[in-house]
């Protein structure tokens, strides 16, 4: 009996002994794998983007997925704003509420905060930089900045002032344009707290045919109920302090006018798919943040198609 | 290429087993007859184009899966092998299942409470949590073990096993090496003042390590991982506790994303049953317990573990083939109970024969967990709390059935579940596409047997499935007829009537005929088979839409 003892606590040192701890990962090895990829747009080519995610991501406590498919032809509102600019508020807060209430998931509005009006004055405590490269972009092609309060819709023409609004979405609404959508948007939308990386997934079906047609996607990120100073003409003081700046654009994870998606003869059903990275700036609450997508035209860069999903899910 | 200290094990099972073993044994075997026993199994199809439901087509038009095995016993002496066809394997099987050969063969032996096994063979340590190798062959899955296994019975309640092999691959052997040791003691029999106690107690304990060489260019991986458990049974009375606790050491894989986390597990279930009641509470904690002997491998390949479910296996189609609940061996916090009981017979409210009620109620969690961000550095991945669910609901489902006979001739069974499932875990995706989301589902079943007369008996199914989400509500009729003991007949049909999509309210139908004669089954099919899992505890096999005639025959002797 003592013989078998024995060679059964062999067998156990041995076994024991066959576990290999290790302490670092990279000991000797020059290169880290997987860095966390660089905000901007990614090319995909099929293949999965981790953007600094793992997989078991969708499994933890910091990390929230949120996802929406649509039906319904949704138009892009980007409207030109300016926290100097003294006319803007009362024509921003009424866009906002129509597009909460009668245009309630038919409309996506950002605001772009451009030229003069979204000027710097640190003297009168114009502190808050809310401009972007995307935002002087649109201002550059468009030149809506110098004449905000306006409004691009789908940027399908120049900027409109505030008193073409009303009868502009009213000629989309009696188009139809809602009730026809040319694509379905499925976009799945995952974002990690911890390192404020998030990742949105697009998948698009077309649902006509398309001849020669060169398409882009725009994935913006806009901060809403950002509270700031504001000039704001008819209130006493003109300048509010903590005037509640909605929908403003913070960034792109594409460029400006969109990147490359896919191009030449599209057929009904066709299905394409891509990947975005983007990251969020600490000082950006993540709560407010959305992401912005939209199907685009290339060569004219009017917007088939746009959606919003949340950053975190509500 | 094994290393000196894990060679160590290889001479000391060996020594066990030459030490003891006797020319008596050849003596005794020659007195004892020889006891041949096999099975066959043949499962075929031929495939109709169906465009409508997704069909794939398939080129062979005609797929099949097929084994038989046989087992030779003469006394202390078995030796078995298994034949396996896949010309080619039938849709939804892994296509490396291709060809036919001899995967499995194995000769063992006993002698005085030495069991010796060289070859194939399958073995279990406790629940299973670090060590299950098995086969289930309508998920494809097969993880046998080739090489040697040494059990021991010292006779006074003490049992230990060693074991060392790689495990079957379709038709080759996997990369890595698993060296396992489990021991057992029942303390009622190793302490001899403890034979008559009322408390009845088992302890276990094992040590599973794997070896595969570190290939990776980018990272340093361990190429021994090791893993222990502990394990207790605890019986007294009508109650009854079962535990095991399991922790595997680092072990980045493809499953993991190449994580160095350890790994952990708890299960632990609970039981009191007395005549006509009884109750069941179980429990567990997973955190990063994929434990494979190939770490790039995926789906049910080279799993060297089986981490126990504990959601209820439906049988009923819509709730079984729909939305079933993979265990995520990644991570999850789980807890079902069941309780079932009977009213009493010969009451207004049991009835005639009484009436079984059976309550079932399963939920699974993520884990509590934080990331942390040190993907550059010491790639631990996350943070989790033990046995603290986390804010992702990823299965619940509460079921109740009642079975009642109402006379002579008839029986009833009605069944109502509610289910959620969180596709994005579980990721299924039908004619719809994947939904992205929670899927909440209501189901009602009512199942009506007949009696007609001797061996002719009527048995007719109504099912149900109401769902907002996902490929919208389902209604299922089954009508069954019997003719024992030799004959049966069944229709089924599924229809997809809310569907959201109007292409995809699509009906399948399906007709099977069949008849048995002792152990011998022959039977006839015919009809669409929609796209769904299929599931064995927990452990799933994608199925894909299908049409056409399928044809199976099992035998045993």
């Amino acid at each position: 009996m003592k013989k078998y003892f024995f060679i059964l606590v062999v067998s156990i040192i041995g076994l024991s002994s066959s576990c290999d701890k290790i302490d670092d990962p990279y000991e000797g090895i020059d290169k880290a794998i997987d860095p966390i990829d660089p905000l901007g747009p990614i090319d995909t080519s099929g293949a999965i983007v981790f953007c600094g995610f793992e997989e078991y991501d969708f499994e933890l406590n910091d990390t929230t997925y949120n996802d929406t498919t649509s039906n319904i032809r949704k138009v892009l509102l980007e409207e030109y704003t300016g926290h100097l600019c003294g006319f803007c508020p009362p024509e921003s807060k009424r866009l906002v509420a129509k597009t909460e209430n009668e245009l309630k998931g038919k409309a996506i509005v950002m605001s772009i905060h451009a030229a003069n009006f979204a000027a710097l004055v640190n003297s009168k405590g114009y502190t808050t930089d809310f401009t972007t490269p995307e935002g002087n972009d649109l201002h550059e092609r468009y030149k809506g900045g110098n004449t905000a309060p306006s409004l691009m819709m789908n940027r399908s023409y120049t900027p409109a002032s505030a008193s073409q609004w009303d009868g502009k979405l009213d000629s989309l609404d009696k188009s139809g344009y809602y009730t026809d959508p040319v694509v379905k948007f499925k976009v799945r939308n995952i974002y990690n707290e911890t390192i404020k990386t998030g990742r949105v997934d697009i998948d698009i079906e077309f649902l006509k045919d398309f001849l020669g047609t060169n398409f882009v996607i725009g994935v913006y990120i806009t901060e809403d109920h950002i509270i700031a100073k504001q000039k704001y003409y008819g209130q006493n003081p003109e300048d509010v302090d903590n005037y509640d700046h909605r929908h403003a654009i913070r960034t792109a994870a594409t460029p400006t006018f969109g990147a490359s998606f896919v191009s030449g003869d599209i057929t009904t059903n066709q299905k394409e798919s891509s990947s975005f990275c983007y990251e969020l700036q600490d000082e950006w609450n993540p709560d407010n943040c959305s992401v912005i997508i939209f199907l685009g035209n290339a060569d004219n860069n009017q917007i088939f198609q746009a959606e919003e999903v949340h950053v975190k899910s509500e | 290429m094994l290393k000196p200290k894990q060679l160590l094990l290889i001479p000391s099972l060996f020594f066990l087993t030459n030490s003891i073993y006797s020319q008596s044994v050849l003596q005794d075997a020659a007195k004892d007859p020889l006891e041949i026993h096999g099975n066959f199994n043949l499962n075929s199809q031929y495939y109709l184009s169906d465009s409508v439901i997704a069909a794939p087509t398939v080129a062979e038009k005609f797929l099949i899966n097929g084994y038989a095995n046989v087992i030779a016993t003469k006394g202390a002496f078995s030796a078995g092998a298994r034949y396996e066809s896949y010309e080619n394997a039938l849709l939804g099987f892994d296509p490396r299942y291709k060809g036919s050969g001899f995967p499995y063969r194995y000769f063992s032996f006993d002698n005085k409470g030495l069991n010796v096994t060289v070859g194939n063979f399958y073995e279990q340590f406790g629940t299973g949590m670090l060590l299950r190798s098995y086969e289930e062959r309508d998920l494809g899955l097969d993880n046998a073990m080739d090489g040697i296994r040494v059990k021991y019975d010292f006779g006074n309640g003490i049992r230990v096993k060693g074991l060392v092999g790689r495990q079957r691959y379709f038709f080759a052997k996997g990369d890595g090496i698993v060296r396992a040791i489990d021991g057992e003691v029942n303390l009622n029999e190793a302490i001899g003042s403890w034979k008559d106690n009322k408390l009845k107690l088992l302890v276990g304990a094992n040590f599973v390590s794997k070896y595969q060489e570190d290939n990776n260019p980018d990272l340093v991986l361990p190429e021994n991982v090791g893993a222990y458990s502990g394990r207790i049974t605890a019986r007294y009375a009508n109650f009854s506790l079962t535990g095991e606790y399991a922790y595997k050491e680092n072990d980045p894989s493809a499953d993991n994303r190449n994580i160095y986390k350890p790994g952990q597990g708890l299960f632990v279930s609970a039981s009191y049953s007395k005549k006509g009641f009884g109750i069941n509470l179980s429990a567990k904690h997973i955190d990063n317990m994929s434990f494979r002997s190939d770490r790039t491998e995926g789906f049910n390949n080279l799993t060297v573990n089986y981490l126990p479910a504990l959601t209820k296996q439906h049988t009923y189609n819509l709730a079984a083939t729909l939305y079933p609940y993979a265990t995520q061996p990644t991570g999850e916090v789980a807890f079902q109970g069941d309780i079932v009981f009977r009213l009493k017979k010969k009451t207004w409210y049991g009835g005639k024969y009484g009436t079984r009620i059976l309550i079932n109620s399963s939920l699974a969690y993520g884990l509590d967990s934080t990331r942390i961000n040190d993907q550059n550095t010491t790639r631990q991945g996350y943070s989790a709390k033990f046995f603290s669910p986390g804010s992702q609901a990823y299965f619940q489902d509460i079921n109740i059935s009642l079975e009642r006979k109402l006379n002579k001739t008839f029986k009833v069974k009605a069944m109502y579940m509610n289910m959620m499932v969180n596709n994005l875990i579980t990721r299924y995706g039908g004619l719809n596409g994947s939904f992205g989301g929670k899927i909440y589902a209501d189901i009602a079943v009512l199942d009506v047997m007949y009696k007609i007369r001797p061996k002719h008996a009527l048995r007719a199914e109504f099912q149900a499935l109401w769902s907002d989400q996902d490929m919208g509500d389902w209604g299922t009729v089954v009508l069954e007829y019997t003719y024992s003991p030799h004959w049966f007949v069944a229709i089924i049909d599924q229809y997809n009537y809310g569907n959201n999509v109007e292409k995809n309210q699509i009906h399948y139908p399906y007709g099977t005929f069949g008849y048995i004669n002792g152990g011998n089954r022959v039977s006839l099919g015919f009809g669409r088979q929609k796209a769904g899992l299929f599931c064995v505890g927990g452990v799933c096999r994608v199925v894909p839409a299908s049409n056409g005639l399928t044809i199976t025959v099992t035998s045993s002797f």
